[in-house]
């Protein structure tokens, strides 16, 4: 890679995963105020996965995924606009109130949508890489989900399905370490989840996202190895949820996550891991940074008054699209 | 006109739907077989291809996520299933995501593709090879339910559910498979959700579908012979249900009796009887009456058998009831 190529893919990571920290932090934020009324699943602290995944893929790589689904949608490109509309129920969300928070899409951009259910997304992904295969398109489909998601038969059968068929495929699973509120502890006989895909014919691999450089380059070659050979790969991926399954906690409590959990976390933080690497390698200042946030701050704010002051649904809208 | 039996017409429209749209595929267990079992399209695979008709893993949950992925990328797959029991395992597929896709995420994505699945009633099938859901299915909105009682109808509806833009479970009965009729060379459709009335009567309405048809031709003429004449409907689709062939003809005879292959407790019989009661009970002159098995699990011995499937003498017993 190039110095300025770096450069750019490295800046682009860090506007990419700011984007989807600074989003989800204002949905925080704004959630006391009780206006967007939908159950909120953050991604904070796994931003290194829907970025460094996402800026590796073209528009026309289709992507699928799960509850925690608002990184992935920002990260691929999803409007801005339609996202905070969707998280206000508004009309101009991007299903215009019928989905919310957990289902994203915007197919303009290959966010092909996002399912509540844990483990549905992950042959819905396979059936849109046999498409593109049988199209003979050269596009790949990517599908997220978390070590809940690697519970679940439906992942078997589909990694099986996959690698007979050589599917255009990578499999994303985010590990935080919790199903909703299940630790891997109480659910994982082998708690290394790539190591158990190795058998099923497809290349499997453990990254670690707390350093979102080495994610992003990984990932790329990745990606380009699903692309250029047409096989599945499965992906595990070592990420920390800062906050809680649900809504604006932190899940810190008796037989759940502690104080030191949340802190250690914290400091990991990939997204400072990638402003230490600027800083300490030169490459930008820290008033570049802060101008690079600034900017992400205002198109949020912006997204945010325009969800604002969009409209409800109505009544009308109650029975259109049950059937296409 | 030509004749075919009920398989063979079935074939023939799904092998007419494959010259036409490149797009139409076909999967299921054992699909290779060239002798293959049930209702599985013969000899196709040798026109069309491995790439468009194969075998697959008994995965059937993934194996309808590959429908749904290949549907929302405009492919029109068609999933078959030996026995409709075995659906009970891509529930989650079919109506979490399949049934929803379009509504929930605001009709940015459709989901057109068709199960087809046999019930298996009779010669001892039993508990787990011979049920029926085309009320369950009917149950979930986004999704129709076609139910074919002759080759002229099984033709055109497998031609209509292929080009529906939603998901259609094609019901298919194993007792049908023999029966032949008049079905045209030319490819031809039939709209989805119209009942036809297979006989004119005035004293009461026989209303059913698929494999109760027989059963309702042998008790008009029964009943013609004591004086009573029969009005009959074949409903063809629990959904969607054709709410005013049923009405229309109640109004007409002031009775009815609705045959299922269904259990009748919380079933498409129950539904009829509510739309009759709904719409206004005065057109009624006397009680419903429900000819469909008892609310017990299907027995596989054949001296249970005849008790559990409702026969002649059965529906001329409950039908006598209410009519002298």
């Amino acid at each position: 890679m190039s110095m300025s190529k770096f450069k750019r893919s490295f800046i682009n990571l860090y506007k990419s995963m700011c984007l989807v920290r600074f989003a989800e932090e204002e949905l925080v934020r704004l959630y006391a105020e009780q206006e967007m009324k939908c159950p909120h699943h953050y991604s904070i602290g796994q931003e290194s996965v829907a970025a460094g995944i996402c800026l590796n893929l073209d528009k026309k790589d289709q992507i699928y995924s799960s509850h925690r689904c608002h990184g992935h949608y920002l990260a691929k490109g999803g409007s801005l606009n339609q996202f905070m509309a969707e998280m206000y129920n508004k009309s101009s969300g991007c299903t215009g109130g019928k989905g919310g928070s957990m289902h994203l899409i915007d197919i303009s951009v290959g966010m092909m949508g996002s399912h509540g259910v844990v483990g549905t997304n992950i042959p819905i992904a396979m059936g849109s890489a046999f498409a593109l295969k049988y199209k003979n398109k050269k596009n790949i489909a990517v599908v997220f989900f978390g070590d809940g998601g690697a519970d679940q038969g439906i992942l078997y059968e589909s990694l099986n399905f996959s690698a007979l068929k050589s599917l255009p495929i990578l499999f994303v699973c985010e590990n935080n370490g919790y199903a909703s509120f299940s630790s891997t502890k109480s659910r994982h006989a082998n708690k290394n989840i790539s190591d158990r895909v190795k058998n099923f014919g497809m290349k499997s691999i453990k990254l670690n996202s707390r350093n979102p450089i080495d994610f992003f380059i990984s990932s790329e070659k990745i990606i380009n190895y699903v692309k250029k050979n047409q096989k599945p790969v499965f992906m595990e991926a070592d990420v920390d949820r800062f906050m809680a399954h649900c809504g604006t906690g932190d899940d810190v409590g008796p037989n759940l996550r502690t104080q030191t959990d949340i802190k250690t976390m914290r400091l990991n933080d990939p997204i400072i891991f990638l402003e230490k690497y600027f800083l300490k390698n030169n490459i930008y200042t820290k008033k570049n940074l802060e101008i690079f946030k600034y900017s992400i701050q205002q198109k949020i704010e912006k997204a945010v008054l325009f969800a604002k002051r969009d409209k409800l649904p109505e009544k009308k809208d109650l029975m259109k699209y049950i059937f296409a | 006109m030509r004749k075919l039996n009920y398989l063979d017409a079935i074939r023939e429209g799904i092998q007419q739907s494959m010259q036409k749209d490149k797009n139409v595929f076909v999967y299921g267990e054992g699909i290779e077989i060239a002798s293959g079992p049930f209702g599985v399209p013969l000899n196709l695979e040798k026109e069309f291809g491995k790439k468009r008709i194969f075998d697959v893993p008994l995965s059937e949950a993934a194996m309808t996520g590959l429908a749904i992925g290949s549907a929302i990328n405009n492919l029109k797959p068609i999933m078959i299933h030996f026995r409709l029991d075995f659906t009970l395992l891509t529930f989650d597929q079919l109506f979490n995501a399949a049934a929803k896709i379009h509504y929930m995420f605001g009709g940015k994505i459709s989901c057109p593709l068709v199960i087809k699945a046999t019930v298996g009633q009779g010669w001892g099938q039993g508990p787990n090879h011979s049920q029926a859901f085309h009320s369950i299915f009917a149950h979930f909105p986004g999704m129709k339910v076609v139910l074919p009682s002759n080759p002229y109808d099984a033709k055109g509806l497998m031609i209509s559910a292929i080009q529906d833009k939603n998901p259609v479970l094609f019901l298919e009965h194993k007792q049908l498979f023999s029966s032949i009729g008049s079905v045209p060379k030319k490819f031809y459709s039939i709209k989805i959700g119209k009942g036809k009335i297979l006989q004119l009567g005035k004293d009461i309405t026989l209303v059913g579908f698929s494999s109760t048809i027989p059963l309702m031709m042998d008790v008009s003429l029964k009943l013609k012979k004591q004086g009573i004449s029969c009005e009959v409907i074949d409903l063809r689709s629990s959904f969607p249900l054709d709410k005013s062939i049923i009405i229309n003809s109640v109004k007409k005879t002031g009775r009815i009796a609705i045959f299922d292959i269904d259990w009748a407790f919380a079933g498409l019989s129950s539904e009829i009887c509510a739309i009759v009661g709904e719409f206004d009970y005065k057109i009624l002159k006397s009680n419903f009456v429900r000819i469909a098995p008892p609310h017990v699990t299907h027995p596989v011995s054949y001296s249970l058998e005849k008790y559990f499937y409702p026969n002649l003498d059965f529906a001329i017993k409950k039908i006598s009831k209410i009519i002298k």
